[in-house]
């Protein structure tokens, strides 16, 4: 199975080279004159340095460390201290990684041969007809796969909303290989949303629904009474160590004439990350299948029930 | 995740003399806390740096008339042995616990350096710290030395410093830019071995030497390098325009596996004699030197794996490496035992 994370707004990658950490793995991407994406593994054969401080020159990415130069491919083509006719080790070369920009973002894929076809095209679509409004990079002291699963439960968060109001739709809840999607109902009605206390005021909810695709990109959506209101939250939880990650967030808002201000929307995503102090943060460390999860599961459990056993799935595949 | 292992029974340098004094300075040494000091006027101290009785960590401990150091916490006091001679708590019927020593390392000071003998099963030392050749004729400069932490294993930041080819593209803004017509190519060099460790020689490149220095050195002069190694902490960089010599000592100290103090002293044979222009030189020599470690540093903490190894390592080394070679096949020839 292949997968695909979400790096960086396609904007961002230049012909300075962009550096992207992924668990334990760090990669380096940049861009050609011609406009097209190159990917490696972040490590010079040579010494191991990395090319965070390195530069692009004469189409060649340049190590900072002992300025070696390599073509696009990846190969070393120049050796400065060596390069009185001695040939260029073999061995000296970077491994590629694929990258592909769709929708206006970058995503990368560590595997041999990824498949174009699992990437979530659909959630692409969805994104290119809306505008953004804001974005984010932030680190969380979570496991990855906690930040994931808080954010399918984004109205329970505390200072969004009371818990009394939303009910998962179990009939919803959607599941393959690539994706989980689910919607939750307002059950309580006419009762206003105070998004937060003092912000953000009466929009009056109407449904929250959002879509997983594995490992961990999700898009959340917030409907409310009239649609011109309508926000979207979207994060690429990637994965640092076991207990950190960094996100990388993007709002969505469904129109022009919304009454949401971009600054209401950023401290919006502020106590987003404020709650996290508070519930992911303070969780030990990430759940492993060789250790028995002591966690009580109810039936409203289901969406963090399937999060867990598709990572669990995608782990024993890349292994 | 590799085992931490460092080479014991050696002579590691910790400090530079001038940070040295009558109070105590604390270090730290492959996860050992030590205090280093001066006991009148001829003799250096060396113990750990962690009270017997509950752990206090001594440096911050006051010194009395007898050299005695108490700690600031229950009041035990030790002499500059390191032996407990005090306990203003202790019940009238009751002796000083006999294991209430701190331990002692052997100390001393050569090459503007303070040297500690590292034995993780005790044994004396072994062996005599060498003289450095390049100081003869040079006048050290305490006045500049420099320390600088960083977040890296030694055998990292050591090669660092041994390394030739790293200046024109690490270095660029700091010490001078190369020519962009000029070749960086690195002519075959000779690494020279000795008892306890290597040198190897080769020709400077830099062609645009930075701001005022280039009143002083002269690039037309043949200039050329020379690194030392000596086994195992310490390198050495010493350049030489025409009769003008520069020299860097640099003590590598391994804190633990990711952490590593680099303490620095300079010696040179020029700019001596008038005060305002020494000082000035010395301070572009502290200038330098800082920018260079914060150049390196933005390279090293980044380095994979974090120890560098003749194998395992899985680095394509080339020509011009020589004498990176030869200090990871240094290393590994003294088989590194674990430090417990």
């Amino acid at each position: 199975m292949n997968t695909w994370q979400l790096v960086a707004r396609a904007e961002s990658i230049t012909a300075s080279p962009y550096v992207i950490s992924i668990g334990a793995e760090r990669y380096v991407a940049y861009r050609t004159a011609s406009g097209l994406l190159r990917a490696f593994v972040d490590r010079c054969p040579h010494r191991g340095a990395s090319f965070k401080t390195g530069w692009l020159e004469d189409a060649c990415l340049r190590c900072p460390y002992h300025g070696w130069g390599f073509d696009p491919d990846g190969h070393c083509v120049d050796i400065p201290a060596d390069s009185d006719g001695t040939r260029v080790p073999i061995a000296a070369r970077l491994q590629s990684v694929v990258v592909v920009e769709q929708g206006g973002f970058v995503w990368l894929s560590a595997d041999a041969e990824p498949d174009l076809a699992s990437l979530p095209s659909g959630l692409i679509e969805s994104l290119a007809e809306l505008q953004l409004l804001a974005s984010g990079e932030r680190p969380v002291a979570a496991y990855f796969g906690h930040v994931t699963e808080a954010l399918t439960e984004l109205p329970y968060l505390s200072s969004l909303i009371s818990t009394q109001r939303l009910r998962l739709d179990c009939e919803s809840v959607q599941s393959t290989d690539q994706s989980l999607s689910a919607s939750y109902q307002v059950f309580e009605k006419n009762t206003p949303l105070t998004i937060t206390p003092t912000r953000l005021k009466a929009f009056g909810l109407k449904g929250f629904s959002f879509e997983i695709c594995f490992p961990s990109t999700i898009l959340c959506k917030l409907s409310f009474e009239d649609p011109i209101n309508d926000l979207c939250l979207l994060t690429s939880n990637i994965q640092q160590s076991t207990q950190s990650t960094n996100v990388l967030w993007f709002v969505f808002a469904e129109s022009k004439r919304r009454q949401v201000s971009r600054k209401t929307v950023e401290s919006l995503v502020d106590e987003i990350f404020a709650d996290f102090a508070l519930t992911i943060e303070t969780v030990p460390s990430c759940p492993s299948e060789q250790e028995e999860i002591r966690e009580s599961h109810l039936s409203s459990d289901v969406i963090v029930d399937s999060y867990r056993r598709a990572l669990a799935r995608l782990s024993r595949s890349s292994s | 995740m590799s085992t931490p292992f460092f080479p014991t029974d050696c002579w590691y340098a910790v400090a530079t003399s001038s940070q040295v004094t009558d109070q105590p300075f604390s270090i730290r040494l492959l996860e050992h806390e030590i205090l280093l000091r001066r006991v009148g006027s001829a003799r250096l101290s060396a113990h750990s740096a962690i009270c017997r009785h509950r752990r206090c960590h001594l440096k911050g401990a006051g010194i009395d008339s007898e050299f005695n150091l108490t700690c600031p916490f229950h009041g035990w006091t030790y002499d500059s042995s390191g032996r407990c001679v005090e306990i203003p708590l202790l019940p009238a019927a009751e002796a000083i616990p006999s294991d209430s020593i701190l331990r002692s390392f052997p100390v001393l000071e050569k090459n503007g350096l303070i040297w500690l003998w590292f034995s993780a099963e005790g044994h004396l030392p072994s062996y005599e710290v060498p003289v450095i050749a390049e100081l003869e004729g040079l006048t050290l400069l305490p006045s500049t030395d420099i320390e600088y932490h960083f977040a890296a294993n030694y055998t990292r930041t050591l090669e660092n410093i041994l390394d030739p080819t790293h200046a024109p593209f690490t270095h660029g803004s700091s010490v001078g830019k190369v020519d962009p017509q000029t070749d960086y190519t690195m002519e075959h060099y000779e690494v020279i071995h000795d008892p306890l460790g290597f040198t190897a020689q080769m020709p400077i490149k830099v062609k645009k030497i930075k701001g005022l220095t280039s009143l002083i050195l002269d690039k037309n002069s043949n200039p050329y390098k020379e690194y030392r190694y000596i086994y195992p902490n310490v390198g050495i960089s010493t350049i030489h325009f025409g009769k003008l010599t520069l020299c860097a000592i640099q003590a590598h100290i391994p804190e633990s596996e990711q952490s590593t103090t680099v303490r620095l002293t300079n010696a040179r044979n020029f700019l001596l004699k008038t005060p305002v222009v020494s000082s000035w030189f010395d301070r572009v020599t502290i200038q330098t030197g800082t920018k260079i470690c914060m150049e390196d540093e933005s390279i090293i903490l980044d380095q994979i794996p974090v120890r560098s190894e003749f194998v395992g390592s899985n680095e394509v080394l080339v020509g011009s490496d020589s004498i990176i070679i030869a200090f990871r096949k240094y290393l590994k020839e003294k088989q590194f035992r674990t430090v417990s």
